[in-house]
């Protein structure tokens, strides 16, 4: 019994080796034969820079939380290809896109999407709507130096410039400096009372948003713009990362002692969306303000008229919907683009015309010293990087450059109100207001 | 006075939709003793079916409702006998694992299936009783108060059909004694589909109302499904009963929370009882140790 348990146990063994030095054979063989042919085989010409296309990187969060945003950055971005392409490309080259799944954009996943971008795909641009939210992406396309554009968490950005000069010389923020969206609002707010266009029931405000950079950043700034100004706060709710599934333990401080303002930072469509529903099922007399959600087209679509009188800030110039490129969009894909849409067909031309300036698309140090001379009217507005923001990669934000307006919704189109260069209609009382005054007026 | 109302209100449509959500997950685990990941997605895919039929086909409730019920049952049917059903007969050892990660793998591909067909944006679908109601001077929802009725409905049914039931009793005989049952001629390897079915079909209605109440997203079944597995723990993995008195636990200290604390610290506080449960009652309010 023993013998024979040894015997199979042998038998086992001997197989393996078998095995192992065949499979050492095969590789070593397979070795052999690649060294030999590579040898004797006659030089191929390398492809030379004249050649070939230039290879445009874009990792976007095809399957996380940004999924919506994601969709229409690339459908924008592949437009805008399309239209390049067509017209000849840049100085000759044609553009081939690279897409890459950043899915939830944590770092660990964006970090090895642009890795693998820059080593295994050997793009010579990568742009992208939104990184990672601590900017951990940086450091690589720095180290690889490949010229890189984002359109997201400028904020965190700001203080990644700020406390890195001169480090990240790769990379740019197609966007301006947030710090406008503090200011702005209270600042219309004082304008509409000095011009006697609104008299705010009390002096009270009170402030929702929740655990994410940018609402944080907004509602504090805002928060401490309003009490410099001499008004009072009521509460400041802060909310965990996530979906808001009711809105009465709000909406019950609201009502117990109503405030003339009601800033929302929230920037999430449904939990706006919801927060809206509610707030009009027994509304104050306030002004409502809602970070971003109400430039989403997806926001307008579920609410419909129902926002109307709702008031925003957005760091874009108003797009209408007969401009063209919106008309090209819908006709394309069949929908209207998020602000998204329009900022990354943009950056494909911002890539365009740093490469003609610097006269070789695949000279990276040139085309990011051409991105400073950038001067390029946009579907967003007007791009050119501001030498006074942090480090010199930030837009210029306000003026007639990206205005940042403020904005109020009527019938799902959003009007510009101020600054009065593009003002196109005066703000009117919203129509829950009479509503409130009659139950929560002093 | 309004503000307490509120609360409760508030506690009681907290409570009944994590009822609705926790009882298929419940009943699967109690039955076939492994948690089903997918739940989450499969309110996701109910909600969807329901947004398809009303906002793109033109339908109404009474055929979205019905129709993405059945369809959540036959979707639960093929996850048992392609997914948990072979997982469960080619491991013994490790059954817990791997149809937690096999079924984790689905939710993954209906997430995708979703965004492909209808891409990431938010939706919305009309509410099932549009309107509101004032209770005791609070405005509260008709929404609102649907649920509120719907939590305890659910619960009725599913004990009605646990104990009243030929076929509810079998599940019940092959929840106690897989062994004892197929010794009396049930097959469990039927009873098994049957009840993650169920499950299912209990996740696409928690689906159709969360969609209806809230706005729908690829995501939207993550969050039940958190606190679904938190009532799970608190009442006693399996427990039906366990699960419902846990749902009105969770839902009261949750409204309860936000009113009263601030809505940031609501979900910590859940977590700490969720701690608390595992270190000192790890069996729940009504499991058994």
């Amino acid at each position: 019994m023993k013998k024979k348990y040894e015997s199979k146990n042998y038998a086992i063994n001997t197989t393996y080796a078998v095995a192992i030095i065949a499979a050492i054979v095969i590789i070593g063989g397979i070795g052999v034969y690649l060294y030999y042919n590579n040898l004797q085989k006659p030089e191929i010409e390398e492809e030379t820079d004249d050649m070939r296309d230039i290879k445009l990187g874009m990792p976007m969060g095809f399957t996380g939380p940004y999924a919506a945003l994601a969709e229409d950055s690339r459908d924008a971005m592949l437009l805008a290809i399309e239209e390049i392409n067509y017209a000849g490309g840049i100085l000759g080259h044609k553009i081939v896109p690279v897409i890459e799944d950043e899915e939830n954009c944590e770092a660990g996943i964006v970090s090895s999407v642009f890795t693998k971008l820059i080593t295994r795909e050997k793009v010579d641009f990568i742009m992208t709507h939104f990184g990672n939210p601590s900017c951990s992406e940086y450091d690589i396309v720095q180290e690889y130096k490949i010229p890189y554009i984002s359109g997201g968490f400028v904020q965190t950005a700001e203080l990644v410039f700020n406390d890195n000069p001169g480090k990240y010389t790769y990379v740019f923020l197609g966007q301006p400096s947030y710090s406008l969206y503090q200011t702005r609002f209270p600042q219309y707010v004082q304008k509409l009372i000095d011009d006697g266009k609104y008299e705010p029931i009390n002096n009270k405000f009170c402030v929702i948003k929740r655990q994410n950079e940018y609402s944080l950043y907004i509602a504090n700034g805002m928060r401490d713009n309003f009490l410099d100004m001499g008004w009072e706060c009521t509460f400041d709710e802060l909310f965990p990362e996530a979906i808001v599934e009711d809105w009465s333990s709000i909406l019950a401080k609201i009502r117990a002692d109503p405030p003339a303002i009601i800033v929302n930072t929230m920037w999430t469509v449904s939990s706006d969306a919801l927060f809206l529903e509610q707030f009009l099922a027994d509304p104050t007399p306030s002004l409502l303000y809602l970070q971003s959600t109400p430039t989403f087209p997806d926001w307008q679509e579920i609410v419909g008229d129902s926002a109307d009188g709702v008031l925003h800030c957005y760091g874009i110039k108003k797009v209408v919907s007969s401009d063209p490129y919106i008309i090209k969009f819908k006709e394309k894909y069949g929908r209207s683009p998020s602000p998204y849409g329009l900022v990354c067909y943009d950056y494909v031309y911002l890539m365009k015309q740093a490469m003609e300036l610097a006269g070789d698309p695949f000279n990276y140090e040139e085309v990011v010293k051409a991105m400073s001379k950038i001067n390029m009217p946009g579907v967003m507005g007007i791009y050119e990087f501001d030498p006074n923001s942090p480090d010199g990669k930030l837009l210029k934000g306000g003026g007639a450059k990206i205005p940042f307006p403020m904005f109020q919704m009527w019938d799902t189109t959003n009007y510009m109100l101020w600054p009065d260069e593009v003002a196109e209609t005066d703000f009117t009382i919203p129509p829950w207001y009479e509503e409130g005054l009659i139950k929560y007026g002093p | 006075m309004s503000i307490i109302v509120l609360a409760i209100v508030n506690g009681f449509v907290l409570s009944s939709m994590y009822a609705i959500a926790s009882l298929g997950l419940t009943l699967q685990w109690g039955v076939l003793k492994v948690l089903n990941f997918s739940h989450g997605l499969f309110m996701t895919w109910g909600a969807y079916i329901a947004y398809w039929i009303i906002a793109m086909l033109g339908g109404n409730y009474l055929i979205a409702l019905p129709s993405a019920i059945i369809i959540s049952f036959f979707m639960g049917f093929i996850l048992y006998n392609f997914i948990i059903g072979p997982l469960q007969t080619r491991s013994k050892t490790e059954i817990v694992s791997n149809v937690f990660i096999g079924t984790l793998a689905v939710s993954i591909i209906l997430e995708n299936i979703v965004l492909i067909i209808f891409g990431g944006r938010y939706k919305g679908i009309s509410t099932i009783i549009p309107g509101f109601s004032n209770i005791f001077g609070a405005q509260v929802s008709n929404q609102q108060i649907l649920l509120i009725m719907l939590g305890p409905l659910c619960f009725g049914f599913l004990l009605y059909f646990l104990s009243r039931t030929r076929l509810g009793m079998a599940v019940r005989a092959v929840a106690q004694d897989n062994v004892g049952a197929a010794i009396v001629g049930i097959d469990s390897r039927k009873v098994f589909a049957f009840t993650v079915s169920i499950g299912s079909c209990l996740a696409g209605l928690a689906g159709v109302l969360l969609g209806a109440y809230y706005y729908l997203s690829p995501q939207m079944g993550s969050a039940p499904l958190i606190t679904a597995l938190f009532v799970l723990v608190l009442g006693g993995m399996g427990s039906v009963k366990g699960t419902i008195i846990a749902s009105y636990i969770i839902g009261f200290i949750d409204a309860f929370s936000r009113f009263y604390i601030g809505n940031f610290w609501a979900e910590p506080i859940l977590f700490v009882i969720f701690i608390l449960v595992i270190l000192f009652r790890p069996q729940g309010l009504y499991g058994v140790k």
